[in-house]
């Protein structure tokens, strides 16, 4: 594939001519990839199971429990003894959840001890049952008081509720909001980025990457009229020109995706921790494909707009 | 290449204005002729050129390149016919300004399909042909204008054409790097290249064996050239005695 290294090697050459341009079209396309890449993590829970952290955002809902007359809203975590043992948390009173709980999809709730305070007064609340929706869980421990990480945007451990991941399906899905995208903190305190913002970031980046890239090549093609006038003279068909171009943009737009991926990659112990889920192995190809597809489409019309130049007019005109 | 254009009408468009600029042509010229097109500015000999290169396309009346009708050839066949068998040389070099010397004649070859180890030999060899050996690697910004005329003419003779065709090759040149041009082309002709060489300046054009005098997008007139113009015959005397010193 001579022909491709040449067009590759051509299109470098143009961008290197021009670094600002390219540049600019690249950090849109990057950024776009770097948020396509968190919310990538985000949807993928599996992953996230994985990780060493606090209360993960992405499995914890608001919502109402109550105990007879009083009700409170909890942050309900559907979870495991692993990631509840992760995350720091421990049993003050009775016990934590365990694995045959998880198993056996029990109706079994770990309370924290403000939420059981608001629920059962002075009461060890231990044995007695509280209710999710229509759900009914037994409540089989409580706690130890643990505060919140600061900055951390996670939920007062004080006011969560435990469940086993495994009964979430049964008896609490139709209170979320749709399985696989969990609702978001509720803004107080929370500093987490919710997938869909996640996608509006990504969408609306790669939007205007992708037209800042199609201008950029809009202008390529304008200032480098001369010369593809010129490589038409010399045997290039149009669909050629139109090949050149094309993967021209798909490049410089591949190139800001890399960026992209490279910046989520650096950032991720930081920010993107904090912004939602894990990177996960796929999503960089994933990202880097929306890239490219992103260039495809943003060099189409300046690709044909190279590809129908006029080559005696652009060479005579000056 | 042979060609032959019988009653040739074209029409150039430039911005809104859209005039007719050749207006029945007919020429023929035998293979490995040199021809001079003369004539003031604006008499259609750079459009002349254009459509023998198959850049713009006969309005009314016939073109056959070696026997082909390029009027029913498609684009795609006009751009490989380019490719392999035309050189064009434009007026002002035409040189893409980001490439090298090198570089600028191997764009022809790029789209040849040619292997790139090939393909810097072949430069190398046309550029060391046209005394360009040791400024392979300039830029045509670092290059005189003649030189840059130079690297143009090697990239239009890159591929082998069997017709060259040269626009005003010696406009903002000094007489010395003018001659060596012509010369150039000169003895690309005599290698059995078909060469049309458009000129506004009469002393160049009578180099050429035979004159073709135009006005107003017409042919107007046709002379002999060559021997009978007394500073033609000194250049075959310097091109006598350069193959002597061979």
């Amino acid at each position: 594939m001579t022909r491709l290294r040449d067009v590759l090697w051509r299109g470098l050459q143009s961008i290197l001519a021009r670094p600002g341009r390219a540049a600019l079209a690249a950090f849109g396309i990057g950024l776009g990839v770097a948020a396509a890449l968190q919310l990538l993590g985000a949807v993928d829970t599996d992953s996230a199971a994985d990780a060493p952290r606090r209360m993960p955002p992405a499995r914890i809902h608001r919502l109402m429990v109550s105990h007879g007359e009083r009700e409170s809203v909890a942050a309900v975590w559907t979870t495991t003894p692993a990631e509840a043992q992760r995350a720091g948390l421990r049993a003050g009173e009775g016990r934590m959840l365990a694995d045959l709980d998880l198993r056996d999809a029990r109706r079994v709730a770990v309370l924290g001890a403000g939420l059981r305070a608001e629920l059962f007064g002075f009461g060890s609340g231990l044995h007695e049952t509280i209710q999710i929706g229509e759900s009914r869980f037994s409540v089989i421990g409580v706690l130890e008081p643990r505060a919140a990480v600061p900055g951390s945007g996670e939920p007062d451990p004080n006011r969560a509720v435990l469940l086993p991941e495994s009964v979430v399906a049964a008896h609490l899905a139709h209170l979320l909001p749709s399985a696989g995208a969990p609702a978001a903190g509720d803004g107080r305190g929370s500093g987490r980025a919710a997938p869909s913002l996640l996608g509006a970031v990504a969408a609306i980046s790669l939007l205007l990457g992708g037209s800042a890239l199609a201008s950029a090549m809009l202008a390529t093609v304008i200032e480098r009229a001369r010369e593809i006038a010129l490589r038409r003279v010399v045997g290039a068909t149009r669909r050629e020109v139109f090949a050149e171009l094309l993967l021209e943009s798909v490049l410089v737009s591949t190139l800001g995706g890399l960026a992209g991926i490279a910046a989520a990659l650096a950032l991720e112990p930081g920010v993107s921790a904090r912004l939602s889920g894990e990177l996960v192995v796929w999503s960089a190809p994933v990202a880097l494909v929306l890239a490219a597809f992103v260039g495809a489409a943003a060099g189409l019309v300046p690709a044909l707009r190279a590809a129908g130049t006029d080559p005696v007019r652009a060479l005579t005109s000056d | 290449m042979r060609i032959d254009l019988d009653g040739v009408c074209a029409r150039r468009r430039a911005g809104k204005s859209d005039a007719p600029v050749l207006q029945g042509i007919s020429l023929a010229v035998a293979r490995g002729e040199y021809v001079a097109v003369l004539g003031p500015s604006g008499a259609g000999k750079s459009s002349l050129l254009f459509v023998l290169g198959c850049l713009i396309r006969p309005e009314s009346g016939h073109y056959w390149l070696d026997g082909m009708r390029v009027e029913r050839l498609s684009e795609a066949r006009l751009a490989r016919l380019r490719g392999r068998r035309i050189g064009f040389v434009f007026e002002n070099a035409a040189l893409i300004p980001e490439l090298s010397a090198l570089e600028n004649v191997e764009v022809p070859l790029v789209y040849q399909r040619i292997g790139s180890s090939e393909r810097r030999a072949r430069a190398v060899g046309i550029l060391g042909e046209l005394g360009m050996g040791p400024r392979l690697r300039r830029r045509p910004g670092e290059l005189s204008p003649g030189d840059r005329q130079r690297v143009a003419l090697a990239r239009a003779c890159a591929c082998g054409p069997d017709l060259l065709l040269v626009d005003e090759p010696t406009r903002g040149l000094d007489a010395r790097s003018g001659d060596e041009i012509m010369d150039l082309l000169e003895s690309r002709s005599a290698l059995g290249v078909t060469v049309v060489v458009a000129t506004q300046d009469p002393a160049r054009g009578r180099r050429a064996r035979r004159l073709v005098q135009m006005r107003d997008g017409q042919v107007v007139r046709e002379l002999a050239g060559g021997l009978r113009f007394g500073r033609s015959s000194a250049v075959v005397r310097r091109l006598r005695g350069r193959a002597r010193r061979r």
